[in-house]
């Protein structure tokens, strides 16, 4: 019994075109012969024939993954996005959309694709960590990919297709493995991290192998041209050819490209951008309800209680910030319920030396809370909630104010489930079963992170207000998202009298938060050095401001400055620069049609220290604004990690 | 594969599984698993090692696998994607599940059997946006003594309660679910290899034995791959004693009468070749075969390849000069990567490999 031993016979066509015959079948079917059996069912054998005609690629050039995905319908520019790649492109793209046109979907297109046809198998997706359970869960729910996040080293090999941080994988051990393997398909979700060829990031990724790649980053250029350089040779090396002769041909100095048709013909073969202002992706509107409500005698003397306590401790420490956390927290949570505050007001208490002076003064509140009978908050909610007739989402900060509501709802009869952070992932996806099955209201402490998706929902109430406003874009970030086919209706509850209108006046009308399009804080934001700088100064101010009349021109200059952040090169230069240039600057994020300032709609991305983005391909609509000041006063910024 | 065709074939893999069919609409089958089936499809690889170590009587699962989901959800035994308007909601606290209370509610209230085609699992169920009947029953139900509330945890803490989670695990099968490539997978691997014999009825009596001829018939797939990829299937059969080759073989042949026993008074011909021969005149065939394929694709290939090497070449001959040995080094280890990629990538080639054979004797 003698086996025929080659399991491949490898020959070559005419003109030099390998060709492989597999011959591992024929062990198999000699053996079988020699016993005579076992022999398969002829009905299987035609089934398995039938599913080969089935799932056959008849054609180089036509998109397959579309019919092996019905529940997906992807947008116009997502599907030219997904073949451009494929059949232009050949794998290597940089996918530059703006935020919220769904890059992870035509990257999920386009692995898809190469899945289908056989030509990718391995595949690792480097991602930022909080992004890591997104992208699988979205790869497995959308597109049917059986993608795993990374957990331990040994995966590294045995999973076929693997999401990880960046951070992960290019620290020992796990570099080595890496390092070590060879991947069909290389995704990076925010690749302006390797803008910078001195950081470990780059030097990493350059070392990788890999025969697909596709780089993910809605600012490809930040601050210089240097920077989109250095990306392209991620992917292409010598796309826009050498360090020299890409100095010379389309750089006149950092920041100003020359030969912009050109270059923009040269970037049009590995990237695409599609831009909001392009059309095709409609986003419903953002109908904003602030309702302001007034404290209830008791509700208002506990409020002056706790924020008089917390002034006077705050002074009593020399007004640092840094030790002063435990009174930021009441002086918050007051805002938002009786609950809430207690929690904190009792683990002070116990806390406190039997002897500190501070303990009658602490126990004096408590009897206050004692005091109350109501809350106006929870009442208004009900009358809210009772109006909507609708799935209504309610975020509030804290875990207390979240219990409280979800008794207070269920007394008055309403069904309403919680979601909060600590709860692992079955619960939440649990959680977000029973909101859109059964339960009108769902209240939710946690925003962001794990990206919940919340489409069906369409009405959402601020109990409290978080004083980051990244947190608050990503609360609202829930509901008004692609796939959101009515307005999004938020209702924000302010307490007159309290820090509390204050903030929302500062979210509100000043950064015009509510009101932005998609993604538009994101690209405020990204150009602040430290996204927690806004929440900070606000602590500072709100514990440091003498009487209401203070704060409140505090917080308005605090808006202002927020607002020339946005192109932070030109708020530092705010001395010089004319303050019509930088409020024009600033506006470029807002969608103009419903900014209250003057709109300078497609001026120079906030944030980028460039000319224009002209040079950018698919941007002809981006009109030629310059602002010499920002771009004059703008230094570099290193990014090394 | 439109969901007819995937519900034809849904419903041959099951039948050749010898699953039992329990109940069929439109829409969805319910369906008792074979055991050979259950091993293949519900991985409870444990659960079998179990029942074979001990010899407990096994019990396969039973599923309900949904070819047309729009549909069904009309009917309402899976949720409608994305459908709007408010379900049942504000249900008393304690308000038990229907299915209890149907069943506790029938023999109590009127023995009359339950309403043809109503299935156990649907029935609780409210239509999705219509008028909650689930919420008209629950006020009815406090009236009934034969139905206690259970006191489920949801329904203690948040006032809500569901239906008993159904048992049967539900299924869509559409092209491209997991569940149908999972079932083709199971099928390429169960269909690979088969031996029939054609059978012509029973001989005259006397006459004498008529000869069977051996075929090999071989299912091949051939693959066209650069940076894409084209695939076709080509079905062959080689006459094991002459060596005649037949195209778009097995395409005819199944449509005659085959078994897979020996029929009664058949003379079998013995094979001239051996398979090993067999397999390189079938290649031979398919070489020369695709040697007259128009390839300009593969030259096309060609031609990207080159144009990615000059570009390699062309930025790393630059990038490397002027660094110092170290550097150097880093640099054109990476120069040979970039190179290998783009021969990864872009190289054209051919493979040929084999989706399923068969051994037949022709008369």
């Amino acid at each position: 019994m003698r086996q025929p031993d080659t399991s491949t016979i490898q020959k070559t066509l005419g003109g030099g075109l390998p060709i492989h015959f597999e011959r591992d079948w024929l062990a198999d079917l000699q053996t079988r012969l020699d016993q005579n059996g076992p022999w398969d069912s002829t009905a299987l054998f035609q089934l398995a024939l039938e599913s080969e005609e089935a799932r056959l690629v008849k054609a180089f050039d036509s998109l397959q993954c579309l019919q092996h995905l019905p529940d997906l319908t992807p947008l116009p520019h997502q599907m030219e996005t997904a073949q451009k790649v494929l059949f232009d492109m050949r794998g290597r793209a940089i996918l530059a959309d703006e935020v919220g046109l769904g890059k992870t979907i035509e990257a999920g297109l386009v692995l898809k694709e190469y899945l289908i046809r056989g030509l990718v198998k391995k595949v690792l997706i480097l991602v930022p960590a909080s992004l890591v359970l997104q992208w699988v869960r979205e790869l497995n729910q959308k597109f049917g990919i059986s993608a795993a996040a990374q957990k331990k080293a040994y995966m590294w090999a045995t999973t076929d297709i693997i999401v990880a941080s960046l951070d992960t994988a290019k620290r020992p051990p796990h570099k080595d493995i890496v390092l070590g393997l060879d991947y069909d398909m290389l995704i990076i979700d925010e690749a302006h991290k390797l803008k910078n060829k001195k950081t470990t990031n780059y030097h990493f990724v350059n070392q990788l192998r890999r025969k697909y790649c596709l780089l993910l980053t809605a600012t490809p250029v930040q601050n210089d041209m240097e920077e989109l350089y250095n990306l392209i040779n991620v992917l292409k090396p010598g796309q826009l050819g050498g360090q020299g002769s890409f100095q010379d041909n389309y750089v006149v100095e950092k920041r100003t490209p020359k030969n912009e048709g050109r270059l923009q013909t040269e970037l049009s073969k590995v990237m695409i951008r599609n831009r909001r202002s392009d059309g095709g992706v409609d986003f419903t509107k953002r109908q904003v309800k602030n309702i302001p409500l007034t404290l209830s005698p008791e509700e208002q003397a506990l409020y002056d209680g706790v924020t008089r306590f917390v002034k006077e401790r705050y002074d009593e420490m020399g007004r640092q910030t840094a030790s002063a956390f435990t009174l930021v927290t009441l002086q918050r949570e007051v805002c938002s319920s009786r609950d809430a505050v207690f929690v904190t007001l009792v683990n002070l208490f116990k806390k406190l030396p039997e002897t500190s002076p501070m303990r009658p003064k602490v126990w004096e509140l408590v009897e206050l809370i004692r005091s109350i009978q109501a809350n106006s908050k929870a009442e208004k909610v009900m009358e809210l909630v009772q109006s909507i007739q609708d799935k209504v989402i309610i975020f509030t900060e804290y875990r207390a104010s979240q219990e409280y509501l979800l008794k207070f709802l269920k007394d008055h009869g309403l069904s309403a489930v919680p979601y909060r952070g600590g709860m692992n992932r079955g619960k939440k996806d649990w959680m977000m079963d029973l909101f859109r099955g059964r339960a009108q209201v769902l209240v939710a402490t946690e925003a962001g992170g794990e990206g919940i998706n919340l489409q069906f929902c369409h009405h959402m109430i601020n109990f409290d207000l978080p004083w980051n406003p990244m947190r608050l874009e990503q609360r609202i970030g829930r509901v008004h998202r692609l796939g959101q086919e009515h307005d999004v209706h938020i209702y924000n509850l302010s307490t007159r009298g309290t820090i509390e209108e204050h903030i929302l006046n500062l979210l509100h009308e000043k950064i015009n938060l509510f009101e932005l399009v998609i993604g538009g804080l994101d690209e405020i934001l990204e150009s602040m050095e430290q996204k927690a700088a806004l929440e900070n100064d606000l602590m500072k101010l709100v514990m440091e401001a003498d009487s209401d009349q203070e704060l409140k021109t505090k917080l308005d200059r605090l808006g202002d400055g927020v607002l020339t952040k946005e192109s932070p090169r030109a708020a530092r230069d705010s001395r010089r620069a004319d303050v019509d240039k930088r409020t024009a600057a600033s506006v470029s994020s807002h969608d103009g049609s419903r900014s209250r300032r003057p709109a300078a709609r497609g001026g120079a991305s906030p944030g980028s220290g460039l000319t224009s983005y002209r040079f950018l391909p698919d941007s002809g609509a981006v009109t030629a604004n310059t602002f010499p000041e920002a771009a004059a006063v703008a230094s570099t910024e290193e990014d090394f990690t | 594969m439109n969901s007819k065709q995937v519900e034809r074939y849904l419903l041959r893999y099951l039948e050749s599984m010898n699953c039992t069919i329990e109940e069929k609409t439109s829409s969805s089958v319910l369906v008792k698993l074979s055991p050979e089936a259950d091993k293949d499809l519900t991985g409870r690889s444990y659960y079998w090692s179990f029942v074979e170590k001990t010899g407990v009587k096994p019990e396969p699962m039973t599923m309900r696998f949904v070819f047309d989901p729009a549909a069904e959800a009309r009917i309402g035994t899976v949720a409608a994607p994305g459908a709007s308007g408010l379900p049942p909601m504000a249900v008393p606290a304690g308000f038990s599940p229907p299915a209890a209370a149907a069943g506790g509610a029938t023999p109590a209230a009127s023995p009359a059997p339950a309403p043809v085609g109503a299935r156990p699992d649907i029935a609780p169920r409210a239509p999705a946006g219509g008028e909650s009947p689930a919420t008209a029953s629950a006020s009815s139900l406090p009236a009934n003594p034969a139905a206690p509330a259970p006191d489920s945890i949801l329904g203690r803490y948040f006032g809500v309660s569901l239906p008993p989670i159904s048992r049967i695990p539900t299924d869509t099968v559409t092209f491209g679910s997991r569940r149908l490539n999972q079932i083709f997978q199971v099928v390429r691997q169960k269909g690979r290899f088969i031996r029939l014999f054609e059978d012509n009825g029973k001989p005259a009596a006397g006459a004498a034995p008529s000869s069977a001829h051996p075929w090999l018939c071989v299912n091949y797939r051939i693959d066209l791959i650069s940076d894409m990829k084209r695939e076709e299937l080509h079905s062959l059969g080689l006459h094991l004693g002459t060596g005649e080759l037949v195209e778009g073989f097995w395409e005819g042949v199944r449509k005659r009468k085959l078994t897979t026993r020996i029929p009664a008074g058949i003379h079998l011909l013995p094979a001239k070749y051996t398979l090993n021969k067999a397999a390189s005149l079938l290649e031979a065939h398919l070489e020369k075969k695709l040697k007259g394929y128009d390839h300009q694709w593969a030259e096309d290939a060609k031609e990207r390849l080159s144009e990615e090497l000059a570009r390699i070449d062309g930025f790393y001959e630059e990038a490397l000069k002027g660094l110092s040995d170290e550097e150097k080094e880093e640099g054109s280890k990476h120069y040979t990567m970039r190179r290998e990629e783009a021969e990864w990538q872009y190289a054209p080639r051919i493979v040929v490999s084999v989706v399923n054979s068969a051994l037949l004797h022709l008369t």
